[in-house]
């Protein structure tokens, strides 16, 4: 920043440094009568080389490098403005005189030379300024050779000047005497400049309001301009410096081209400027609204959206989005512009109704310009608003399934064009894409909580079961439990009455998932605080189906069995409610019995039944014996015929197995599940329980 | 999986719904819908055949028990019939005779209105 301020303090001091010299020079030359007038090319030199570091100092300035159209439009008139007001004090103040007989004009009093010195410092900095401001515009949308013109012009006046200089020869494009030289490159240059002039695409992007605003500042702008030589510049530059004269001749030439090439193209582009507005302006709306539909799920939000730039793009004054619903699949207003909301209710119960229901079924937009003349009916009665033309589209997605119907009306008949009926399908495209992408969204976020929520099931289930074997005298028993994929509702459980006493709880929560977590995690918490107060299988079930009951769920129910084994007497009690039943290997006699008293699940009934059906067995255990205690995931186990495992095929690994340690019989028995299954996946949890008294 | 299909023929006031292949977790939905309109058109005397079920498991079950009470409030029944060996085992392990009339024979079930 530092370096810039010194560098642009330097440059300033060079230029009102060579700019007192030359007029000093141009004193001299008044005083001496032309004695200078050999030193006149350096002279001519120093005044080029003036233009150039004004050049080099303007540019370093941030309003000459503005790429906004608008402020560079507003310099340049600044600029034109500005530099009239300075002339026309300038003229009063000095009231110049030039004697014009011969080119380059001259003077013989003070007052005009040193009115065309202050002339020339002013304009060369005016028409620097107008050059680097006019360069913005022109790459404003930059072309391959914009660039390369620019400079290569800027070489040719350079050419021109320097032909004037040595020529002596008005700039008049007579092709007169010498005069063929400098005119010739003239002319080239002008043709470049015609070339640039041509370069304003930035006219295309302005609106509408703003191209007549400026077609008619340019209409002013170019009359100001042809004057502009004339007044300021014409005779007290070309007296000052004949390079001077060509670099700003050649500018004013720039100008005059640039703003009448401008004002052409605004007025050529009036009559089509609506329609490029609307254009760009749907342009802007459809990229507006793919971003947002990327982004926004909310089916509501969404349509606030939609109808928002509705509004804006079509010029609607009323417009709303009629949705299905997905609970009861009625068309629901979903959101609304410029309706209020009792409106929107009048609206939702009125008349339309018929309308969406015959746009529902036929799927094609209707389109009325004269709602009154072309409709039998009154869509809008009892509502503030009134409506004179209309358009409903229905919302179609893959599938052509019907998202529901987008309207848009106007309070003016003909209000609306095919234009902006193909935009509002190009909207109501739109809305069902974004509606299938949120649909889509919802139902994986969806799955994933599901997911997650079984996993979480899935750990409550795992925690709710024991965490270690428990111990008894003489007995030997081992567990095994295997989850399927989704959580199914296996439990079991143990408890003690005594050191002799243990409780064997093992049941089946019906449905999966977290419900069945949620009852298995109920269920051990009451048999835990019955069984400490009651002791027979029988009555602890009772109890807990008294309880439970009330809680489950209507469908729900839960298989259960108590057993209670003393050790003691070697005796074990126990009673079913719905479970599967409880395989018995008898050592002594080599032979399985299968133990299924009477009794139905918890949760099927209240007590009456449940408490009459419940029957409670006893049966002695005697050494070598093995008890087998399992779920339906065990017996249920299917092969891909479908054919189950069954307690037969149970009972015969047991008679086969009997003898061997419980760690030895339960992988035997697992082995052979899943070779019976084979390939197959477990549709169900499966547990087991193998007791043994060894001694 | 093998598919599970409900179909609902009106007999007189009886309302008989034929289920066939399999009756799990995944295909309860769809018997609970047909039990569903049935008892939405007030019709509240019905026999569940279970002739061409192959298999049930304990959600299925649930299905009936979801009902029974509003069907027996409005004076009428679920009764079941048809029952293949392996379907009627896992009926009687939960204990649902106790519960539920179960008959060999649909017309058999129909005559008990």
């Amino acid at each position: 920043m530092k370096r810039i301020q010194v560098t642009r303090h330097i440059l300033l001091g060079l230029i009102v440094s060579i700019n007192l010299i030359t007029f000093f020079s141009d004193l001299l030359n008044l005083k001496t009568l032309g004695f200078f007038n050999s030193l006149e090319y350096l002279h001519e030199g120093l005044c080029s080389f003036s233009v150039w570091l004004v050049y080099l100092y303007l540019s370093r300035f941030k309003i000459f490098n503005e790429t906004d159209v608008k402020k560079n439009l507003k310099y340049i008139i600044l600029n034109l403005v500005s530099v009239y007001a300075l002339v026309f004090i300038l003229k009063l103040i000095f009231n110049p005189t030039f004697i014009v007989m011969d080119f380059p004009p001259q003077s013989d009093n003070l007052k005009s030379i040193i009115f065309a010195n202050i002339v020339s410092f002013i304009g060369t900095f005016s028409m620097i300024g107008f050059i680097l401001s006019l360069r913005n515009l022109i790459l404003y949308k930059y072309k391959k050779r914009t660039k390369l013109y620019f400079y290569i012009t800027l070489v040719l006046v350079a050419v021109t000047a320097l032909l004037t200089v040595m020529l002596k020869a008005p700039l008049d494009l007579t092709f007169k005497g010498s005069g063929i030289y400098n005119n010739t490159v003239f002319s080239v240059v002008l043709s470049f400049l015609i070339m640039l002039g041509i370069r304003n695409s930035w006219i295309t992007y302005l609106t509408r309001k703003e191209k007549y605003y400026y077609l008619f500042v340019s209409f002013l702008f170019l009359w100001a301009i042809s004057y502009l030589f004339d007044y300021a510049y014409e005779l007290p530059i070309p007296y000052h410096s004949l390079a001077l004269g060509v670099f700003i001749n050649t500018t004013w030439f720039f100008l005059l081209f640039y703003s009448f090439f401008a004002a052409l193209y605004l007025l050529l582009q009036l009559p089509t400027a609506r329609v490029f507005e609307r254009k760009m302006r749907e342009v802007a709306s459809l990229q507006n609204l793919s971003r947002a539909i990327s982004v926004e799920l909310d089916r509501n939000k969404l349509s606030a959206l939609i109808t928002n730039l509705i509004i804006e793009v079509t010029g609607s004054h009323y417009t709303w989005i009629e949705l299905v619903d997905p609970d009861d699949h009625q068309l629901k207003v979903a959101a609304t512009k410029n309706l209020s909301f009792t409106e929107t209710s009048k609206l939702e119960r009125g008349n339309i109704r018929q309308l969406s229901a015959q746009i529902m079924e036929e799927k094609k937009p209707y389109v009325f310009n004269d709602l009154e003349k072309e409709s039998k009916q009154n869509y809008f009665s009892g509502l503030k608003t009134s409506v004179a033309s209309l358009v409903g589209v229905p919302i179609i997605g893959a599938n052509e399934q019907f998202f529901g119907i987008l309207y848009a009306a106007k309070s003016n008949t003909f209000g609306f064009d095919p234009d902006d009926v193909n935009l509002l399908e190009a909207f109501a495209n739109q809305v069902a894409i974004a509606l299938e992408n949120a649909d889509l969204m919802k139902k994986s976020l969806e799955r994933e909580r599901l997911e997650r929520e079984l996993q979480i099931a899935r750990e409550v289930q795992l925690r709710l079961l024991p965490q270690t074997k428990p111990k008894l005298r003489h007995y030997t028993l081992e567990t095994l439990t295997i989850t399927a994929y989704e959580v199914g509702g296996d439990y079991y459980d143990f408890f003690y009455e005594e050191d002799h006493n243990l409780g064997i709880v093992i049941g089946d929560v019906s449905g999966k998932g977290t419900s069945a977590a949620f009852y298995m995690a109920e269920a051990k918490g009451i048999i835990q605080s019955i069984a400490k107060q009651v002791h027979s299988p029988r009555e602890i079930l009772c109890h807990a189906n008294n309880v439970l009951s009330e809680s489950l769920e209507k469908k729900s129910f839960i298989t259960l069995l108590i057993a209670n084994i003393d050790s003691k007497n070697n005796q074990m009690r126990f009673a079913r409610a719905g479970h599967c039943p409880v395989i018995h290997f008898k050592e002594d006699e080599k032979k399985v019995e299968m133990y299924q008293p009477s009794g139905i699940a918890v949760g099927l009934d209240q007590g009456p039944i449940f408490e009459k059906m419940l029957e409670e067995q006893t049966l002695s255990i005697n050494q070598g014996d093995v008890l087998l205690f399992y779920t339906d995931g065990l017996s249920e186990a299917m092969n891909k015929n479908n054919e189950e495992y069954g307690e037969e095929r149970l009972a015969q690994i047991l008679m086969k197995n009997g003898q061997q340690s419980v760690e030895t019989l339960t992988k035997i028995l697992i082995d052979d599940i899943f070779k019976f299954v084979e390939n197959q996946s477990l549709h169900d949890d499966l547990t087991l329980i193998l007791l043994k008294r060894t001694e | 999986m093998n598919g599970f299909q409900v179909r609902h023929v009106a007999k007189d006031d009886v309302s008989i719904l034929y289920l066939s292949g399999f009756l799990d977790a995944h295909t309860v939905p769809q018997f609970e819908n047909a039990l569903e309109e049935v008892i939405k058109k007030k019709r509240y005397k019905i026999v569940v055949n279970f002739k061409d079920l192959d298999y049930i498991s304990s959600a299925g079950l649930g299905v009936f028990m979801g009902f029974i009470e509003e069907v027996r409030a409005n004076g009428g029944d679920i009764k079941l019939s048809n029952l293949s060996k392996r379907v009627y085992k896992v009926f009687d392990l939960l204990g649902f005779p106790a519960l539920f009339e179960i008959y060999d024979d649909e017309q058999e079930a129909c005559s008990k209105f």
